[in-house]
């Protein structure tokens, strides 16, 4: 059962308020993409990923990006993340030109806005829940007592106390995903980037874990996810469909 | 057997598929291996080889006569016997089949400007008897050759010698050799190398009649018991042990010595008493000096150093332990695979230490080469060590040293890198060994840091001691002195003639361009001391702890040596016989005998043997402090004028000059050797020569010390190096989540850095205490540093700390370059 005891998503926009304020000057579209590209090198010749990618996404949106497997998804949800910087085109993140800016700024731009949750769940194996939520903070200097109660307030939201102190291989898939969410969110992100956040779950727990995000988008959290389900997407405000790199 | 060579088949073919990693392990271990085998040849020529061309050494053993009581103590140290005793020695036939005497000496070989010294013995014809040495032309003493009063007029030369100076001519036993003036014929020569019982070059042999002593009335040393003079070697009979055979010698000494009826007497006016004590003890030593109480210095040294040795040789194993968990790691798939075609566990173990053991066996190899630096290292231990550089006890010890690193190194990879194997196929298998393989190389990576951090600590107080010891101020305008000596023991000179040559050769010295000053000093400085008792006109002198110590010096010594007068004047020439006695102290002496009081005109009772009332000597000067050696303390001491006391020790005469030029020396001998024609050797060297001798020890230990605490260092970077770039390899997946979740590249590299230098700090922590503890042990070796120095540990610790810091900075540099996008989709 990983349902939270308490509403997350009302405590969450509380703790999105601590850091809103920078946001709340701007007023255009949070994510705003214009003509970006992406493309590998193969063998000499280039391969696009990504073409012509124009797209914004509004404070308080819930898009879900689906397409066949191969079209560019995951890769369109790591420009967006700025884990990847091979790009080209335009990119306006919170008012910021991310393509103007130099690699360090781009990864504190980064850090300021946006929270990943994986289809893998990638919880770190070596620490424990507790310490997992952890992380985020202390790369974000956040002082250590304000850090221990962030970390004891998410626990307390998403009903994991009791399990603080296992580490993610004693948990479910399904309490990992949940975990993993906390983590995305413990920093209070300005969005949530999701990649198939439910495809490694049983379709029962794949549902609680869409109903969380419903409830985080309903408090306010803008959310992108990647999904392969047209129930799942059916969740979100809006589909982007992506066919060989292509917005259809 | 054919399983072993099938294993060593497959190895090497595996280690070929992965060449850097084989050579970076293989070069660990050849720095490791050749650096032990180079120390082992210098132990093994110190401690474990007998002096060369002895028969059945293990029979042979040294001899001494301890007295507790009178006017004679010695111990095991240095002490001898008289020839007396040798003649009680003998009479133990039951004990030994044959016992030798022998006394050390040096000679003056040839004559004019062709005389040089050459190392000797007077020894009894017993003495090549004794070690089972055979000549290989002529040969030895006959036995009435050595019987006392002489003359025998007869010499075995060494192999050496016979080379040099006869170019090895068989027609060379028969002819002439002069030793001291005097025409030796020569009967024998030694086998190639033979030492005798000596660890040192001998070249020359004489009858142990040929004593200048054993002849002169004076002396009387054939018949006197009251010295030590001499050494005694036996050859144990067969199937007697050690213990029953001193004690009949020690029957026959004791009788010996009773019925000595002779009374000592300890001076004109002193009661005589019996000067030997009723119950001597015969103790032996082993024939190898090392090994017994006399152990030389350098000895020691090398003990240490073969300490040191043994940690690069440990850190040069850890690290091939870290190479093996880090590729045994990335193999686990392999070996999963062959587990499940049916390889039994204990098959895995037997291929991975085979692969191990393959490694070190090439690493010996290769560790061999050093060898060929040999006979350096052997020279700064003064060491005659004249076996091939790859003898077979150093060939044996390169095996040992191979086994012994493929287990150390092989053993632990092996169990830990099988079980991951056996179990990669459980859902964390992989990383739980992972897990396991990292704890285990924090561990190594720390042991190797408390190593390294011994060794340099070592490197740190040795490079220390050198500094002071070369800075070392004894008082004596070091650049600027030279002294000059001849060996009159041989020509003849009754004391009056011999101190006549010596003014006239100060006469000629003083009169050479280039000359500042010069003058004669009777005991030399770094050839010991004396001390006499002394009183002050008020009564018994205060008691110093070390001191005063005297010396007998001519006109202008101060001038002379350089040592700065403070008060008053130097001895002058007119400070002669018959005139008022006069001395010169130095400022501690006067502080300490007259604190408070102008010390010039003072008294100083100093009793030099002569019948009381002991005269005033007054004081007329006072000297900045000096020193007879670089000893760690200055002692008290003062200077009288030899003119008034004829003290006959080893006149030297010092001489002052604005600049050391080799013309300069050269001169110098031309100008002693001109006054007097049959003068055989002069011996002419700045005191910066002498003092190179005494630094000699530190510098060795300097030098050795270092070179091994940088091998350390290196070796341990290495390691360091390779288990933080596996722990970033290992780690990437994780380093992507963390990118993905804010962190910076600077966080991600200190925190991969973290990785290695915690286990550094832990091991430099734990090697501090256990460096400080064992420094201790080093304290006699040291000049002027205290053994926890906290000058060498912080600046070693800061050493290490930076190397390590570098060597974790470079492979953890790479965790930046992680693209977590690549990172995270390699699940
Ligand atoms: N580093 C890379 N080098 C070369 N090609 C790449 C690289 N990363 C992604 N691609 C290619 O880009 C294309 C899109 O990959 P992407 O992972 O975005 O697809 P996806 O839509 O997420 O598919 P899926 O539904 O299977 O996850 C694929 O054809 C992939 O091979
Ligand atoms: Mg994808």
């Amino acid at each position: 059962m990983i349902w939270p005891r308490r509403s997350a998503a009302a405590g969450a926009a509380a703790v999105a308020d601590a850091k809103a304020d920078a946001l709340a000057e701007f007023h255009g579209p949070l994510i705003s993409l214009r003509n970006v590209e992406r493309s590998y090198d193969a063998g000499g010749q280039r391969n696009y990923v990504l073409r012509g990618i124009t797209l914004d996404i509004e404070r308080g949106d819930f898009v879900s990006i689906m397409g066949p497997s191969g079209a560019g998804k995951s890769t369109l949800l790591n420009v967006l993340g700025i884990l990847d910087s091979g790009w080209a085109g335009e990119y306006h993140l919170a008012g910021s030109a991310v393509h103007t800016l130099p690699v360090k700024a781009r990864t504190a731009l980064g850090r300021r806005h946006i929270g990943f949750v994986f289809q893998q769940y990638h919880l770190l194996d070596e620490l424990t829940v507790a310490e997992n939520l952890d992380v985020p903070l202390s790369y974000r200097d956040v002082p250590k007592a304000q850090r221990q109660s962030l970390v004891a307030d998410t626990l307390d939201r998403f009903g994991i106390v009791g399990k603080k102190d296992l580490y993610p291989r004693q948990l479910s898939g399904g309490q990992q995903q949940l975990v993993g969410i906390a983590r995305a969110l413990i920093a209070s992100p300005a969005v949530i980037l999701a990649d198939e956040p439910t495809g490694n779950l049983h379709s029962s727990q794949g549902r609680e874990i869409m109903d969380l995000f419903s409830e985080l988008n309903a408090a306010g959290t803008t959310i992108v996810q990647v999904t392969h389900s047209e129930e799942n997407a059916a969740r979100g405000k809006r589909v982007i469909q992506l066919r060989d790199g292509w917005m259809a | 057997m054919d399983a072993l060579t099938l294993d060593v088949r497959h190895a090497i073919r595996s280690l070929l598929r992965s060449p850097g990693f084989a050579l970076t392990a293989v070069f660990c271990l050849a720095a490791g291996i050749g650096a032990s085998t180079l120390m082992f040849g210098v132990l093994d020529a110190v401690f474990l080889q007998p002096p060369p061309g002895v028969h059945d050494p293990a029979r042979v053993i040294r001899l001494a006569i301890v007295r507790q009581t009178g006017m004679l103590t010695s111990g095991p140290e240095g002490a001898g016997g008289s020839y007396p005793n040798y003649l009680d020695l003998r009479q133990a036939t039951h004990a030994f089949s044959s016992v030798a005497i022998y006394s050390d000496e040096t000679y003056s070989a040839g004559r004019g400007a062709a005389a040089h010294r050459v190392a000797g013995k007077a020894v009894s014809a017993s003495y090549f008897t004794v070690l089972g040495a055979r000549p290989i032309a002529g040969r030895f003493f006959a036995d009435n050759e050595d019987t006392p009063p002489g003359p025998h007029r007869v010499v075995v030369v060494s192999h050496r010698l016979w080379q040099s100076e006869f170019g090895g001519r068989p027609d060379a036993v028969g002819r002439t050799l002069i030793l001291d003036n005097q025409p030796y014929t020569i009967v024998g020569v030694t086998e190639p190398n033979f030492r005798g019982e000596s660890s040192d070059y001998i070249d020359v042999w004489v009858p142990i009649s040929e004593l200048r002593e054993m002849q002169s009335q004076f002396d009387g040393l054939a018949s006197n018991r009251l010295t030590t003079l001499f050494r005694f070697l036996g050859h144990l009979a067969p199937n007697i042990p050690v213990s029953s055979a001193l004690r009949e010698a020690t029957t026959f000494v004791a009788r010996g010595d009773a019925s000595d009826t002779t009374a000592a007497s300890l001076g004109p006016g002193a009661p005589p008493q019996r000067a030997l004590d009723p119950h001597p003890v015969v103790i032996s030593a082993p024939l190898i000096e090392a090994l017994g109480p006399g152990r030389p210095a350098q000895a020691s040294l090398a003990l240490w150093l073969f300490g040191a040795v043994i940690c690069v040789m440990l850190v040069a194993c850890l690290n091939l332990t870290n190479l093996l968990l880090a590729r045994g790691t990335r193999r686990r798939q392999e070996l999963a695979v062959r587990i499940s075609l049916g390889a039994s566990r204990g098959r895995v173990i037997r291929q991975l230490i085979a692969e191990c053991g393959v490694i070190a066996g090439a690493g010996g190899l290769l560790g061999l080469v050093v060898r060929l630096w040999g006979t350096d290292v052997a020279r700064y231990f003064e060491i005659a060590d004249s076996r091939p550089a790859f003898s077979g006890s150093v060939l044996l010890f390169t095996l040992a040293a191979i086994a012994t690193a493929t287990i150390v190194a092989g053993i632990a990879p092996a169990i830990i890198v099988s079980r991951a194997g056996v179990s990669v196929s459980l859902r964390d298998g992989a990383t739980h060994g992972s897990t396991a393989t990292f704890r285990v190389q924090s561990w190594l990576l720390g042991g190797q840091a408390a190593l390294s951090l011994a060794v340099l600590a070592a490197a740190g107080l040795f490079v220390r001691s050198l500094q002071l010891a070369t800075r070392a101020d004894i008082g004596v305008d070091t650049g600027h002195v030279v002294l000059a000596s001849a060996d009159l023991k041989s020509a003849h000179y009754d004391s009056a003639g011999a101190a006549a040559l010596y003014d006239r050769m100060l006469e000629r010295i003083v009169s050479l361009p280039g000359v500042t000053a010069a003058a004669i000093e009777d005991i030399p400085m770094f050839s010991g001391s004396e001390a006499f008792p002394v009183s002050l006109a008020t009564g018994p002198a205060p008691k110093l702890p070390l001191g005063p110590l005297v010396d007998f010096v001519g006109p202008h010594y101060l001038l002379a040596s350089g040592i700065r007068l403070i008060k008053g004047r130097d001895i002058t020439d007119g400070d002669r016989a018959g005139s008022q006695p006069v001395v010169v102290v130095s400022e501690a002496l006067a502080r300490r005998y007259w604190p408070g009081q102008a010390p010039l005109g003072q008294c100083l009772k100093i009793a030099l043997g002569a019948p009381p009332p002991t005269p005033c000597s007054e004081v007329v000067g006072v000297a900045a402090e000096s020193r007879t050696n670089i000893s760690k303390v200055a002692i008290p001491r003062y200077f009288i004028p030899r003119a008034q006391h004829s003290q006959w020790w080893l006149p030297t005469i010092v001489i002052r000059t604005p600049e050391i030029t080799p013309a300069l020396l050269t001169s110098i001998r031309g100008a002693m050797r001109g006054t007097a024609a049959d003068l055989p050797y002069a011996d002419v060297r700045p005191v910066s020569h002498e003092l190179a001798g005494q630094i000699r020890p530190y510098r060795t230990g300097a030098l050795l010390f270092t070179s091994f605490g940088v091998a350390t260092l290196i070796l341990a970077a290495l390691g360091l190096y390779g288990v933080v770039a596996y722990v970033v390899l290992q780690r990437t997946r994780d380093i992507g989540i963390r990118m993905a979740l804010g962190a910076d590249s600077g966080r991600v590299v200190t925190s991969m850095m973290w990785q290695g230098l915690a286990p550094i700090g832990g091991g430099v922590a734990v090697g501090l205490l256990i460096a400080i503890a064992a420094s201790g042990f080093l304290r006699s070796r040291l000049y002027g540093v205290t053994p926890s120095d906290p000058v060498t540990f912080v600046t070693v610790v800061a050493v290490i700390g930076g190397v390590a810091a570098l060597a974790c900075f470079i492979p953890a540099r790479r965790a930046a370059r992680i693209d977590p996008v690549i990172a995270l989709r390699a699940e």
